[in-house]
This record gives structure tokens, sequence and C-alpha cells, in this order.
């Protein structure tokens, strides 16, 4: 098992690597001068010292091979816009994100695999109708408008909850439900669908034959089947909340990887940009990681074929 | 009714049971894709011809009407320049739909190509292509397509191009894994022993049973890329036109939430309504094209 983590995360590596590059290239294709941006008027001699001082007038192939040298130490340089060590400002911002993911994740596999469940054991029912149309609905709705009709809604006529800021409990169940919505749709339909192919197999049969309850049925058997695919789908949603945070921590004006990320490109903060996608992309291969190691520790057919 | 000396069956449509009159069942799904249908039709129309949808203009700025509220001459209200709502979300119309059907068309084509050719070659060139989409894909599509998009450009085609290449991975894997089950069964070798071309065997054998996982995918991501499209209109990533596109008109409207909660609610659900119809068509497309799937 042991060799199998090991093995997994020396494959990473080029992945890492290809992506450090592939970030880089990028960056560097984004328009505009950082140096020009940063020092404002037209003054050409400030411009070019800066533009000495943050490397930037080394030829490319120079710049690349800086990058990554530093990157393998750790050293991802300095912010441009405000000389901070760029790994201290996202270090910085993470925790907000992650609370928001974390939280926002939970609620959708509550949520999602529950209606799932339900919608699936109730089948062609109203509740069944119901919570497909609802799911349908969660699925399509861009995060930024529900973020919108939430804030509306609670903050400015109910005036429940507060529409910004990032420091309380209070602050993050909004943000969280316009985040975790979409993964809860996501979730409930693909539940939906695999206990319904799991209740039709011929075991299912064979125990109800056996006089076994419904109920002992459903979370012996046909759960634990049904809700294995739901490990990987898991896996998905919780990596694309990055994505999902950009725009929600924007609306909810609230700290995170996200705000920082595109204000970066913005302002083509090219360290913080590529630090920040860096940090994204080994996210997503950790939580690959993750879920299949959950598989393995769930599936016997997995763990016994190490 | 089988009437003696004729060979004529009628059915009738209504039947009658025990003298109570049943119709033909609609179920849920027909109603649903009628209505899909019929709202994609009208934002259609409102794409090619939105004089017919109304009389006012898009970018008709009249102070004397800043903020109004839903009415009878302004169905939607109006925003902060005096524009009428209903007009700028027909007239956007376009934008939307376009962008939506652009990107899946480029990304699905660029993904079909790439599919088809790492998994009918396999060997190095499919390891290569496999490790090149692994490395795009740890970058979370929608960054991806913001990078890509402030890099290349704001306009209208870079952000297709942006949105097309952030989901060009995800099309070639599913075509990749639908050509490497093809390729395994025995028709295909039978082609190449009786020397079939290569470009023949792809075209005529392969390309039909990759084109139903791709079409499933295609209809389902027209919803996803416009969603991802006016996200950046929103993050003010995207075009900035004359006339204001669906998710920019929504960013404009967070300032006067208090005053006009129209001026961002009614865009955002004419996007919601878009993604819908097209979720709704592409699972309809996929229960009939797969027939395991349970209803």
């Amino acid at each position: 098992m042991l060799r199998y983590i090991g093995n997994r995360l020396l494959l990473a590596v080029p992945v890492i690597f290809g992506t450090l590059t592939l970030v880089f290239l990028i960056v560097h294709w984004l328009p505009g001068d950082p140096a020009r941006i940063l020092v404002g008027d037209d003054n050409e001699a400030d411009i070019q010292y800066l533009r000495e001082q943050l490397g930037l007038h080394l030829p490319l192939w120079r710049q690349y091979l800086n990058y990554m040298w530093n990157s393998i130490r750790g050293d991802f340089g300095h912010s441009f816009a405000n000389r901070q060590p760029v790994m201290e400002r996202l270090l910085e911002q993470l925790p907000a994100t992650l609370s928001l993911a974390v939280v926002s994740t939970l609620f959708s596999i509550a949520v999602g695999v529950l209606l799932g469940i339900l919608s699936a054991v109730f089948r062609n029912k109203i509740i069944d109708y119901v919570i497909r149309v609802l799911s349908l609905f969660a699925i399509s709705m861009p995060k930024f408008w529900l973020a919108i009709l939430l804030i509306l809604l609670f903050s400015v006529h109910l005036k429940l909850l507060p529409a910004i800021g990032n420091g309380s409990f209070k602050q993050l169940i909004m943000p969280a439900f316009a985040l975790g919505v979409t993964g809860a749709g996501i979730l409930a339909r693909m539940v939906r669908n695999s206990v319904l192919e799991v209740i039709h197999e011929q075991y299912v049969l064979t125990l109800r034959s056996k006089g076994l309850s419904e109920r002992k049925i459903l979370y012996q058997h046909v759960l634990r089947n049904a809700l294995l695919p739901a490990l990987t789908v898991i896996g998905i949603i919780f990596a694309g909340l990055v994505e999902g945070a950009v725009v929600t921590e924007t609306v909810f004006s609230r700290q995170g990887i996200g705000k920082l990320i595109v204000d970066a490109i913005n302002q083509k903060d090219i360290p913080i940009i590529q630090a920040a996608v860096l940090i994204c992309a080994v996210f997503n291969i950790l939580i690959n990681l993750l879920v299949d190691l959950a598989y393995s520790l769930v599936d016997p057919r997995v763990r016994n074929s190490f | 009714m089988l009437r003696a000396g004729s060979t004529e069956i009628s059915v009738p449509l209504v039947k009658k049971k025990n003298g109570l009159l049943r119709l033909p069942r609609i179920s849920f799904s027909h109603i649903g894709i009628f209505l899909s249908a019929a709202f994609l039709l009208f934002l259609t129309l409102c794409a090619i011809a939105p004089e017919l949808f109304t009389s006012y203009s898009p970018v008709d700025m009249n102070a004397e009407l800043l903020l109004l509220p839903p009415s009878a001459g302004h169905w939607l209200g109006t925003d902060h320049f005096g524009r009428d709502m209903w007009t700028i979300l027909v007239y956007g119309a376009r934008s939307s739909m376009l962008l939506g059907i652009l990107s899946v068309l480029i990304g699905s084509v660029a993904g079909l190509i790439i599919g088809m050719i790492s998994g009918y070659f396999g060997g190095w060139i499919d390891t290569i292509t496999m490790r090149i989409i692994d490395v795009i894909m740890t970058i979370p599509g929608t960054l991806l397509a913001i990078i890509i998009a402030v890099a290349i450009g704001p306009t209208f085609f870079n952000v297709v191009l942006a949105i097309s290449i952030a989901y060009i991975p995800s099309y070639a894997r599913v075509v990749r894994s639908a050509v490497m089950s093809i390729v395994s069964r025995s028709y295909i070798d039978a082609a190449r022993t009786i020397g079939t071309p290569v470009p023949v065997i792809m075209l005529r054998h392969i390309l039909p049973g990759c084109l139903s996982p791709l079409l499933v995918m295609a209809t389902i991501g027209v919803g996803m890329s416009i969603l991802a499209g006016t996200g950046l209109s929103f993050l003010g990533l995207g075009v900035i036109k004359e006339i204001p596109d669906w998710g920019y008109i929504l960013s404009e409207g967070r300032s006067y939430i208090t005053v006009a909660w129209w001026i961002s609610v009614f865009p955002g659900l004419f996007i919601t309504l878009l993604v819908v119809a097209f979720n709704i068509l592409g699972d309809e497309l996929r229960d009939r094209l797969d027939p395991r799937h349970i209803r």
C-alpha cells in the first residue's frame, strides 16, 4: 500500500513539472508590462530599473530556468505589487478559501447524497420529480447569480445574514451555500442513477426473496455499492471549488485565493499568478490521490489488488 | 375495432375504460423537452432577429428612465442608464448562445481529433498526449479560461477559444476511451487485414462509435460553456461591447441591488433557463442513446 502511494507521488512529479512549465508559458503570454503598470507614469528610466530589479529583462529561457530552479527550492519570489514573499501572501489567504471549500463540500455531500437516495427510493413519485427538477436548476444556476439572490433575500430584505466579510461563521453560511448548491445537484443526480442501477441488480432480488426487510437491503447492501462512484464525484467537486471560490469571493467580498488570483491577473502580478495556479494544480493532484486511496480503503476488490 | 370481413384494425387514441376517458400519457419528460425546445427556439429567433421582439434599442440611454421597476412599458424594468432590460436581454441572446455553441463545437472537434489519434495509434503518441492532457487538467478549467482570455485579449472569439481550450481535455479523454474500446473489436482487425487505409477505418468504423458519448457531453457542455462565458463577463474579463452581455449587465446590477433588483435578477434567470434547456435536451439525448440507462 505504501509502495502504491510512493509510486503515485513519484508519478506526480513530472506532472507538476509540466504544470509549472505550462503556467510559466501562459503567464508570460499575458499582455502588458508589469514594470510599466507598477511605475505608473512614463518615466522610461524608472521602468527599465524596475524591470531589471524584477528580472524581466532577461531572455525568456533564462527567466524560465531561474523560475524552475527557484521553485524546486521553494522560493516563489516576491509579489510585484507589494514585494511580499509570494508564499507568505498565499498562505495568508488560504485558510479563508479552505474553510469555505470544506464547509460547502460537506453541505454538498450531506444534501446531495440524501436527496439522491430519496429520489431513487421513491422513484417516479412526487418527491422524485421535485428533487429532479431542483437538482436540474441547481446545476444550471450561475454561482454568482445565486450568490446575489441570496444576498437580496437574506441581507437586503430579511436582514438576517451579513452580505460581506469573512470573520464569523454567520458570514460563511451564504457563500458556502452558494458554492455548495451546484455540487449538491450533481451528487443528487449521480447518486440517484447509481442507486437505481444497484437496486435492479440480481442480488437485490435474491435478498428480497430471502425475506430481508427493505430497510436492511437499503442500508447494508444497496447503499454501500451505490455510493462508491460518488467518491470520485466528491473529489471532482472539491477540486472544482477553487474556481467557484473566484466568483463567490468576489460577490461576498471575502478574502481568499480566488480574489487574490483575479486581482493578480489584473495587476499582471506574475509571481502570484504562477504560485497560485501551481497551488491549485498540486491541490488537484492531492485530491485525486486521496480519492484513489479512499477507493482502495472502501472497495475490497481494489484493496486486494495491491 | 375489428369488424368481421374487414382487415382494418383501428385503434382509437382515446381509450374508454369502464366508461372513463383516459388521455394519452404525456410524461414530465415530454413537457420538459417541449418547453426546452420552445425556449431555445425563442432565443435563437432573438439572436437572429431581435427587432421582432422589442421596439426599443439596447443602446438607447435615456436619463429620464433610470432604474424603473418592471411595468407595462418596460416588462423587466430599466437599468442604470435608462436602457430597457427586456431589450438588453433579447439582444444579448446572440452572444450568449453563440458563445456556448461555438466553444463546444471547437472543443469537441479538436477533442475528437486528438482522442481518435491518441486512441487508435496508442504507443508513445498516446502516452505523450495523455501526459499533456493530464497537465492541462490539473489547472482548474475556469482558471485556465480566465488566464487564457486575459492573455490573448478580450475579443469575442478569444473568449470562445479560451473556453474551448479548457474543455478539450475532457472531450479528448471521452473520445479516447470510446476509440480504445472500439479498436479492440474484431471488425477493426478485419478491416486492417483487407488493407483498408487508416483514414477510411477511422472515418467509417471508429467515428460513428465515438459520436454518441461525444454528442451527450457536447449538449451538456453548451450549458457549462455558457456558465463559464457569463462568469468571465461577470468578472469583467469577457467582451465589453456596446450591447452588454448577460453576465456583464448582471455584474453592473450588483451596485444597484438595493434599489433595482431587476438589473441583476433577470439576466441570471435567462442564463439559468438557457442552461436548463440544454441540460434537459442533453439528458434526453443520453437516455435515448444509452439503452441500459434506467429512467
